[in-house]
């Protein structure tokens, strides 16, 4: 009979491959819904494509496969953030957040060609 | 996966065989089923979710989408992060066999993801609440112009 730790690496193995598998099964057949993930919101309802949420999905997509690089290669410990990181996804957060404030909140603000963050 | 007492009763018919057939004294044998009973059980809790899952009775399908529609750029960049940390952390666990230390950098990270989430989901609801109020206004404005045409 295999022991406990071999057991329950194998169980949370499929278990999680499971999870993982399912999810992103599901965003390629579009069945988890990605319409519009690139495009800014304004406030009478239009949308346009939004450069703030290209940027933040490609620093994020970045760091994830960094960061999983970082621990496949020495699983010994969660690796160390870099502050630089840090301050690179805070920032970009924080123009996502600001473009959305700014196109739904004070619409004004922008001239009217300008596409919404 | 509609009796769910079956799957607990193969839980208890296994436990209770490992207490018997085991070796080691009553103790070890007793530690051992419960390790083994509560493993299964896990599994069998998180089968019935993948199952549920994969037909489509647990909908996922809009788990990135946004109250006005479309997909939410901080939800996906949310569940991004989930699975990063998830996956770092069993690969840590199945390494090691001891639990990681999760440094606060990791830690900060998930709150700069979850704050972006928090923060487009408040400027969401303030931009609704102002387009409530203007709505409001015009019919106040138009409201006297009416009673003046009788």
């Amino acid at each position: 009979m295999p022991s406990l730790a071999t057991l329950a690496y194998w169980e949370l193995m499929i278990l999680l491959s499971g999870f993982f598998g399912i999810v992103f099964w599901k965003l390629l057949t579009r069945q988890i819904k990605l319409n519009g993930l690139l495009e800014g919101d304004q406030p009478d309802e239009k949308t346009h494509f939004s450069p703030g949420r290209v940027q933040l999905l490609i620093f994020t997509a970045l760091f994830a496969v960094n960061y999983l690089a970082q621990v496949i290669r020495n699983p010994a410990e969660f690796p160390p953030v870099a502050e630089a990181w840090l301050a690179v996804l805070g920032g970009s957060s924080a123009v996502y957040a600001g473009g959305k404030a700014q196109s739904l909140l004070f619409p004004g603000l922008g001239n009217s060609t300008r596409r919404s963050p | 996966m509609n009796h769910p007492e079956k799957w607990v009763s193969v839980v208890a018919v296994v436990a209770v065989v490992l207490l018997f057939f085991a070796p080691g004294d009553h103790i070890a044998k007793l530690t051992l089923a419960i390790g083994y009973g509560a493993l299964l059980l896990v599994f069998l809790f998180g089968a019935m979710v993948l199952t549920l899952m994969a037909t489509g009775k647990i909908d996922l399908s809009e788990l990135l989408e946004e109250e006005s529609g479309g997909a939410s750029m901080s939800r996906f960049q949310l569940l991004i992060f989930t699975f990063v940390i998830s996956l770092s952390f069993f690969l840590l666990v199945a390494k090691s066999n001891e639990f990681p230390q999760v440094p606060a950098e990791v830690l900060t990270l998930l709150g700069i993801s979850g704050t972006t989430y928090a923060v487009g989901k408040g400027i969401q609801a303030g931009s609704e609440k102002a387009a409530e109020e203007a709505e409001a206004e015009d019919e106040n404005e138009k409201a006297p112009g009416k009673k003046g045409e009788k």
